[in-house]
């Protein structure tokens, strides 16, 4: 332990006001910062366009996979149940008939498209989600600050991490005194 | 006070909105004209239910969707409301309309749903003779030939001719004697609910039904307009349920009756789900498509916007996948099972040059719009939702045309039809445009129009 060195993990401004920091997160999306966040102890309406947040890609990730997984269907029925040609060697399919229908009629097969759309499209939002938000994750250096867990009661927190591009300790630190922040931190972090 | 609940919101002297009405009205003189002189008696039995059927389920659309939102105590859609109020006042207008038809039926003057008629008429005379008369006039005259009678009436009904010469058509169809007797089996054992004067009565019946929850919730929220006493919204909150209920099972009902038994030994249990998700499907995109004009021309300010038509849009596309589940649900399990008796109405649907009406509903109804209002950013480009509002109010017209129309035999558009739908569309439309014309255009006294107004889309 006693080898530990710290570094500057982020900055953490605390603010008393939804308005107050809703003004600051103005300010740091205007300075042009990527990783940083905005900590309030319920949802604010209007904060995306104050922070500045892009639309969401999970819409795009979910349709995507949903599509693939009608594909999948549509593909491994029709190569098991409508045609005998072998595939990369990898087996022969087997015409069957069913219920006196023709091998391969398209119908009988559309239930098991839908669901297989639907339950790649279930995963692929679940764990595109867990991707995008960053879970799971142990820890957060956010949490060494003893202050912080006034955000989940009645305080609201920009932090700005020292991974940001334009993270600069004196610059970052003047940029977030002029929002007038109640209290201001450096969150230092342990590095063995 | 709120600034929205002072303003007035009106259509005031909007040059469009306040002679809006002149248009249906017009386009529903050409239209009767142009079928009165145009169609056949037969004909224009199938086109005047086609274009009733269709009307229709915009206003019973509307009646879902203003109880569906006092159900849940919504705010959403609060501020889009008065539109869909509007339209589902129209209820005894349809009411109106849709009474010649009844008439027309039950004296025998409209001859689409002979199958089942002629069986019932003459099942009567066993124990009652009620009615008989004024059905037997649009008969053949023998009871002796009720089977030849009946052959020549499935015949009829799958439009190759008239009922009145019955053995010639009967060789035409190869139906055999056996098969004939089992239609008649079927039919007679319907007959306790399919009968003349059963079919007139429960119509009359729901359209009083309908009419009376429309104009019940119409005159509840009008009044609130006045002097803005929530306990209107308590009042329609209470009744919202059991309205639900009735409505359900008169639109159920209704399409058994009028849609359903154009094909008399047929049955399907969800055919009442896929009319509903229709009508739900028209009276959204016709809100979206009203709501986006009155946006456009300023007349509600800022209190229908892009996050209202958001959401309409959303709702509008969940019901057209909802139309999709049910319809295939229905056309698998028969298709599947491949009881003759069954098929027979996907049969009509697929031969004669229906086939391709069909695949137009397939990817019309269902992939055009999946695909093209799928995203985010499409539902809210107004311009481009307003051009798939129109579509799919389109489809949803093919819709109903493919529901009543094959019934008359081969796919062929004909001017009658267009112009009963341009008729009873028009009058009721006339009613709609002239009501929007006066009446405030947001229901300025509900106590959740202020949250209505801040809706906001987070995603």
């Amino acid at each position: 332990m006693a080898n530990q060195t710290k570094t500057p993990a982020l900055y953490l401004a605390e603010y008393d006001t939804p308005n107050a920091i809703a003004q600051a997160a103005m300010k740091v999306r205007d300075a042009g910062y990527q990783k940083w966040d905005c900590h309030t102890p319920y949802a604010m309406h209007g904060m995306d366009e104050a922070m500045g947040l892009k639309p969401t890609r999970i819409g795009i990730i979910s349709f995507i996979f949903g599509m693939l997984g009608v594909a999948t269907a549509v593909f491994m029925m029709q190569y098991t149940n409508a045609f005998s040609f072998n595939l990369l060697n990898i087996g022969s399919g087997y015409p069957l008939v069913v219920g006196g229908k023709p091998p391969g009629a398209f119908p009988s097969m559309v239930p098991i498209m839908f669901e297989l759309g639907i339950l790649l499209c279930g995963f692929a939002t679940l764990f595109g989600l867990l991707h995008i938000i960053k879970l799971p994750m142990h820890n957060h250096p956010i949490f060494e600050s003893d202050r912080f867990e006034a955000a989940s009661d009645d305080k609201y927190f920009i932090s700005i991490e020292a991974g940001d591009q334009k993270f600069d300790l004196d610059r970052t630190k003047a940029l977030l005194e002029a929002t007038n922040p109640t209290y201001l931190e450096l969150v230092e972090e342990e590095v063995q | 006070m709120t600034e929205a609940n002072n303003k007035d919101y009106r259509v005031g002297d909007d040059g469009f909105w306040a002679r809006a009405w002149v248009a249906p009205l017009v386009l529903a003189i050409a239209g009767g004209l142009v079928a009165v002189l145009t169609a056949d008696a037969d004909r224009l039995g199938y086109a005047y239910l086609f274009g009733l059927f269709t009307t229709a389920t915009f206003m019973l659309g509307g009646l879902f969707l203003v109880l569906i939102q006092f159900l849940t105590a919504s705010y959403w859609g609060v501020s889009s409301r008065r539109i869909v109020e509007v339209v589902m006042s129209g209820a005894p207008v349809v009411a109106l309309l849709a009474l010649p038809f009844i008439a027309g039926v039950a004296l025998g003057k409209i001859n689409i749903y002979d199958e089942w008629q002629s069986v019932a008429a003459h099942g009567e005379h066993a124990d009652d003779h009620g009615d008989s008369a004024s059905d037997s006039d649009s008969k053949s005259e023998s009871d002796e030939h009720g089977m030849l009678e009946l052959g020549a009436s499935v015949a009829h009904a799958q439009g190759h001719g008239d009922a009145a010469d019955g053995a010639a058509h009967e060789e035409e169809h190869s139906h055999t004697p056996q098969e004939a007797a089992l239609h008649h089996e079927i039919l007679s054992q319907k007959a306790g609910y399919l009968n003349t004067n059963g079919w007139a009565a429960r119509g009359i019946g729901y359209l009083i039904i309908w009419s009376l929850i429309a104009l019940m919730y119409f005159g509840w929220s009008r009044r609130q307009d006045e002097d803005r006493d929530p306990g209107h919204t308590r009042r329609m909150q209470s009744f919202a349920a059991p309205s639900l209920i009735l409505f359900a099972g008169t639109l159920t009902f209704a399409a058994f009756d009028w849609l359903m038994s154009l094909e008399a030994a047929w049955f399907s249990t969800i055919f009442g789900v896929v009319i509903f998700a229709g009508s739900a499907v028209s009276i959204l995109a016709l809100t979206i498509l009203i709501g986006l004009s009155f946006y456009k021309r300023g007349l509600v300010g800022d209190a229908i916007n892009t996050e209202h038509f958001h959401d309409l849009s959303r709702l509008m596309f969940g019901f057209v996948c909802f139309w999709t589940y049910v319809q295939f649900s229905q056309w698998m399990l028969i298709w599947y099972a491949g009881i003759p008796e069954e098929a027979t109405w996907f049969h009509k649907r697929w031969e004669g040059g229906w086939q391709f009406v069909t695949y137009l509903l397939i990817f019309g109804h269902f992939v055009a719009p999946f695909l093209l209002l799928i995203s985010r950013v499409q539902k809210r480009a107004l311009r481009w939702l307003q051009v798939m509002c129109f579509w799919v109010i389109l489809m949803h017209i093919v819709d109903i045309y493919w529901f009543v129309l094959p019934q008359a035999g081969g796919f062929h558009v004909q001017l009658a039809d267009i112009g009963a739908l341009l008729f009873v569309g028009g009058v009721f439309f006339t009613y709609v445009f002239w009501q929007l014309g006066r009446v405030p255009l947001l229901p300025v006294g509900d106590p959740r129009l202020q949250r209505s107004l801040n809706l906001h889309q987070i995603y």
